[in-house]
């Protein structure tokens, strides 16, 4: 388990995951209470969304070797770092640093048959941009004091995942994916007075002739 | 020959009217989560910028009433701005000139969006990835 699961829980099951749509969603929740053929179509794209990703969410030995490599990561920082203050005060302690230089060393090699199964999960996915993200977090976690860098094909996969069913649900029911001005109205919604989406006041470059500013 | 500016690596501009009360020209700010908000003219031209240390320092420090105050009695003006058929390279060259990361782009005299210095530094190496 990644320590990011700790803060912000991604979904693994398809149940799970039709739940969280509908968490992100209002908009998607609205028309499911009011639609049960709706709430049949959520479940059809969550299940084929799902099935395509579930290979590559934390399951098998490469996930739970690279899963034990990450806690040995973060106890290869504890040593190389605390052996770096230690040894201000006790020079003789300064070797310990090579012990955390080791453990990083371990903590790569654990790592690196998901690195290698991420390749495999852009090809058959298309998410080679996940790919790339996994294997460049592997490669900068390495570095002493930033194994927090490594997120994990898991997360990677399960977030795909669920931008995926998200788009895929809004196209199929109908429902606008929403432009940046009008999620920030949405999520400061309640929060301040008058809280309302500015597209009157955005000029959009391949928009712009058809929006004009209000009064124009 | 430098590159022209592409309509599509332009990012979105919030702007408001020039009419607009500081309540108003506040509010957009907030809904949109900007810091900088461009004041237009009814024709979509350019006339000024405001910042939300402006709001700070000649509104709310003055003890300006926000219903009263409009966006042109607070604006910054002139704005810089450059033609959509302009050169990345002579919009770098105005935007140090200017000490600006970002330069409204404009069509015709109308803003139509927003250059963003980052942009050009990473794929145009300042216009001069030609010569």
């Amino acid at each position: 388990m990644s320590i990011r699961d700790m803060f912000n829980k991604l979904p693994r099951t398809r149940e799970d995951l039709e739940a969280k749509v509908i968490e992100y969603s209002p908009a998607i929740r609205e028309k499911i209470e009011g639609n049960s053929d709706y709430k049949r179509k959520l479940e059809e794209i969550a299940g084929e969304e799902h099935s395509r990703y579930n290979p590559y969410i934390e399951r098998g030995v490469t996930s739970t070797a690279a899963g034990v490599g990450q806690y040995t990561g973060y106890l290869g920082d504890l040593v190389f770092y605390g052996s770096a203050i230690a040894s201000l005060s006790n020079p003789a302690l300064a070797p310990f640093m090579l012990s955390g230089l080791l453990l990083k060393k371990i903590r790569l090699g654990t790592q690196a048959p998901e690195m290698a199964r991420s390749i495999a999960y852009g090809a058959k996915t298309g998410d080679v941009k996940g790919t790339i993200m996994n294997i460049a977090e592997g490669v900068l976690s390495y570095i002493p004091g930033l194994t927090f860098a490594y997120e994990g094909l898991s997360r990677i996969a399960q977030k795909r995942m669920l931008k995926r069913t998200l788009y895929r649900t809004n196209e199929a029911l109908g429902i606008k994916n929403k432009r940046w001005y009008e999620r920030i109205a949405d999520y400061i919604h309640g929060e301040y007075t008058g809280v309302k989406s500015r597209a009157k006041n955005v000029i959009s470059p391949r928009y712009s002739e058809e929006l004009a500013l209000a009064g124009a | 020959m430098s590159h022209k500016i592409e309509l599509s690596k332009l990012h979105d501009a919030v702007v408001c009217n020039e009419d607009d009360n500081v309540l108003e020209v506040s509010r957009i700010m907030r809904d949109t989560r900007k810091r900088h908000i461009l004041v237009v003219d009814d024709h979509l031209k350019p006339l000024g910028v405001i910042s939300a240390f402006d709001i700070n320092n000649r509104v709310v420090a003055e003890e300006k009433n926000i219903h009263n105050t409009k966006a042109k009695d607070i604006m910054s003006k002139p704005v810089q701005t450059i033609d959509l058929h302009s050169s990345y390279e002579e919009a770098c060259e105005k935007m140090v000139e200017h000490e600006m990361h970002t330069i409204p782009v404009t069509k015709e005299g109308k803003i139509i969006g927003i250059l963003d210095l980052a942009y050009i530094f990473r794929d145009h190496n300042g216009g001069k990835n030609e010569h």
